[in-house]
């Protein structure tokens, strides 16, 4: 296999990498002396130009694909490295649409000078969640896993004027760190135990009966290290600090697009590669394995997610507890171990990534305004902003899971194939807890509706003197939201046919 | 398991480290030995307080020796982290890099230069930051 | 020969790892910290990993502990003040703790054949390790190159005062 057949396999990942570079050098050699304004529109008219170009040569130009352990060329370059499946094209697609959103929401900001490097972290991230969607190969997943959470980092402190960008860069940086660590000795020692770094070998040589003892501490050190990524409790106490304190943008980017890429990994490692240690969550018929223990964190992070969201005063931290719950609920597709499990998870975090992001910049333009994002900040903006606070409320209720929105659809997904997932419906206490959880849920997002529709304007605030371009990419987004809740076979009926195909 | 030869050639660092080790506590039990008994007392034949301060003259030292350093260390150590670890994968590419070229040639070629030259953009983009400039 | 060498590195580095937290002093601890690398560089040795131990002193025990001790130096540490253990520190550490033991007894006693099947036949010099690297994990090290990139954006855009 020579060099430039490596580099065809991996065409999307190399197109955003040299946007990325082009970006930088752009910036930093051509454009230094522009305005502002300038600046950032002309570098995020070419990072999202890269991205559309990758996402096209995903779903068009069909090279032939790569099912997992196929060997291609002379050489077993690409056996479990890179997977490049219709379910991870798909994924990956969808990846590179929420980092055109995240670019066209950070695209009027003014947090940061440095606007070829934020552009080109943004884009290296989703370089590194575009790996991590591919991975098959514990190595593969940890190298990309650390190129996005490196990145997010970096994001996260851009705000170098902000004292709490800082502090919450610093908090996501040693739970990012104490959770790498958790996640490499996991995966040593199952490495240890099998010999092998490609899951499917893995999951082969693990094949037997009774649970090693290493196995268990590798199993729960992969959980915590993925949980931390995920935001589940125990392991969330980062999260509401870091979406506090971080860029907007960068805060709406944690919550969307690197949700997608860690979920989906977090289910691949789980499922192909503990494919033989589940147990199983049900309450009739309990076993020790991987799946009682994802059970308890699911549920602990529905609860005290949900419960936390209630008492916050900042929409911010209000959002973080509630990606908490979110990271609860799609446990559930985790939990279902099967493909319809997969189905479901990715149809739910990659309508909830959406439906986050647009939340996100609604709150960016509001915290632009009045210098925090507190929930008494968004008073009136029905009156205000009509669009914006039609917008949010569309979020906001599908957050909640409302139909006919993409949100009660993704929990609807989940919930079904979390039932059908274990024997004699097993896991139909979790479902009834996540439902009602998901009840108590509606009492937080209605709180911030009321703040925007009932509760009178204040005499000095006007408008938000939102720019145009915002305001058209979150009507946007409130209509992907919508759209992909009326239809949601558009997605889910790819996501069945390339699941087919996939072997999952 | 691979023959022991390997392992062998390693005895000459592990002699290496002893000797260090010797040399580096030999010497600070050497100047005890030979300071005490170069500061006894012509009478007594022990040493006295006054003769063991390290100065016999000047001013006796006060306050902390080390001050704090200037973050300017922090990113030029890091940056030599980096292209340290840059130059690591440089050995093992060196030793295949012959038997390789006769069948994948463009393959270990190409792969140090995408390699280098990613690497060689940021380069640039901390010689145009002025990272390594020391007065800014 | 092997096996006392093993024993002898592997308690140094035990008890240079304790030493690295019990020590109140930071720079003290730096100290440990490189002993302890040092030694760990010792066990690569003896598992025939001669490359990585290479690696590990070259760049853990030089380069990385530079840093840490540029850091100490440019946050002007003293030495620690006693340390207050709260309960809950206590309680979960002890907890933590135990389960590790027990697991690591379990496994012992569990019997290492499902461990040792493994790492008899790896060879660790610099050749075997630069063909796969260049062959079978080709990919992780191109997307390493992409690592470095983003950590060195990140480190001058982070640290350098007065940025242009």
């Amino acid at each position: 296999m020579s060099y430039l057949q490596l580099l065809g396999l991996v065409a999307p990942e190399t197109i955003v990498v040299i946007t990325a570079l082009v970006v930088l050098g752009l910036d930093l050699l051509i454009l230094r002396e522009q305005p502002l304004r300038h600046r950032f529109w002309m570098g995020a008219a070419f990072a999202a130009f890269g991205c559309v170009l990758a996402a096209a040569w995903l779903l068009f130009i069909n090279s032939p694909t790569h099912p997992a352990g196929e060997v291609s060329g002379a050489l077993p370059l690409l056996r479990g490295m890179f997977v490049d499946d219709g379910l991870v094209r798909l994924v990956k697609v969808a990846l590179l649409g929420l980092t055109v959103f995240t670019i066209a929401i950070s695209m009027e900001s003014s947090f940061t000078g440095h606007v070829g490097e934020y552009l080109a972290l943004i884009l290296l991230a989703t370089v590194g969640m575009m790996f991590l969607v591919s991975a098959e190969d514990i190595l593969m997943i940890f190298i990309s896993l650390e190129l996005t959470s490196l990145s997010l980092y970096i994001l996260t402190a851009f705000n170098k004027r902000n004292v709490k960008s800082a502090e919450a860069a610093l908090k996501y940086f040693l739970f990012g760190g104490m959770s790498a660590a958790f996640t490499l000795f996991g995966l040593s020692l199952v490495y240890g135990l099998s010999g092998s770094t490609g899951l499917r070998e893995i999951a082969a040589k693990l094949e037997q009966p009774a649970l090693d003892p290493l196995l268990v501490a590798a199993i729960v050190m992969t959980v915590i290290g993925f949980g931390f990524k995920v935001a589940a409790v125990p392991f969330h106490l980062w999260a509401p600090d870091a979406y506090q304190g971080a860029p907007t943008p960068s805060a709406a980017f944690i919550a969307s697009g690197s949700k997608v890429a860690s979920f989906f990994v977090f289910a691949k490692v789980m499922m192909l590669g503990f494919a033989h240690a589940g147990g199983s969550g049900s309450w009739h018929a309990y076993a020790p394995g991987w799946l009682p223990v994802l059970a308890v964190v699911a549920v602990a992070s529905m609860l005290l997610g949900n419960l936390a969201a209630i008492a916050q005063s900042n929409v911010k931290r209000l959002l973080a507890y509630s990606a908490i719950a979110h990271g609860g609920y799609a446990l559930l597709g985790i939990l279902a171990n099967g493909p319809s499990g997969v189905t479901s998870l990715v149809y739910y975090v990659v309508t909830y990534g959406l439906t986050v992001l647009g939340a996100f910049g609604v709150v960016g333009l509001v915290e632009e305004r009045a210098g925090e994002a507190r929930i008494s900040d968004f008073a009136g903006l029905g009156r205000r902003e009509p669009l914006l606070a039609f917008c949010m409320m569309i979020f906001m209720l599908s957050l909640a899971g409302i139909p006919p929105l993409a949100g009660f659809f993704g929990k609807f997904y989940v919930f079904t194939a979390a039932v059908g997932g274990a024997k004699d419906l097993g896991l139909l206490w979790l479902v009834i807890f996540a439902i009602a959880m998901s009840a108590v849920s509606l009492y937080y997002y209605l709180q911030v509706l009321k703040q925007i529709y009932v509760v009178p304007v204040s005499a000095e605030s006007g408008s938000l003197g939102a720019p145009i371009s915002s305001r058209i990419v979150l009507a946007v987004i409130a209509f992907g939201v919508v759209a992909l809740g009326c239809a949601p076979d558009f997605l889910v009926g790819r996501l069945l046919a390339a699941i087919k195909l996939a072997a999952l | 398991m691979v023959d022991s030869q390997q392992l062998r050639e390693y005895v000459p660092v592990l002699i290496l480290a002893a000797v260090a080790i010797a040399f580096a506590f030999g010497t600070l039990a050497l100047s005890v030995v030979v300071g005490k008994w170069a500061n006894r007392s012509r009478r007594t034949g022990h040493s006295t307080r006054v003769k063991d301060i390290a100065y016999e003259c000047g001013m006796i030292p006060v306050g902390d020796g080390s001050s704090r350093l200037s973050v300017k260390f922090y990113l030029v150590a890091m940056l030599f982290i980096l292209f340290d670890i840059e130059v690591v994968f440089l050995y093992p590419w060196a030793v295949v890099y012959k038997s390789m070229l006769v069948d994948h040639a463009n393959l270990i070629f190409g792969s140090m230069l995408t390699f280098l030259g990613i690497l060689f953009v940021g380069y640039i983009y901390a010689l145009k930051k002025r990272a390594f400039e020391w007065k800014s | 020969m092997q096996a006392a060498l093993f024993y002898f590195f592997a308690a140094l580095t035990l008890v240079c790892g304790a030493l690295i937290i019990l020590n109140r002093n930071p720079i003290n601890s730096a100290m440990f910290l490189v002993l302890s690398i040092a030694s760990m560089a010792g066990l690569f040795v003896l598992l025939h990993a001669f490359f990585l131990a290479a690696v590990q002193v070259l760049v853990y025990a030089g380069a990385v502990m530079v840093l840490f001790l540029f850091v100490i130096m440019l946050l002007d540490l003293k030495e620690e003040d006693r340390r207050k253990f709260n309960l809950f520190g206590i309680i979960t550490g002890v907890i933590s703790v135990a389960a590790i033991a027990y697991i690591s007894f379990a496994a012992i006693r569990s019997g290492s054949a499902s461990v040792s099947r493994t790492a008899s036949d790896i060879e660790g010099g610099t050749l075997p390790l630069g063909k796969l690297l260049f062959t079978n994990y080709l990919l992780p090290f191109e997307i390493l190159s992409v690592l470095l990139l983003v950590a060195m954006v990140g480190v001058i855009l982070l640290s350098k005062k007065d940025l242009k």
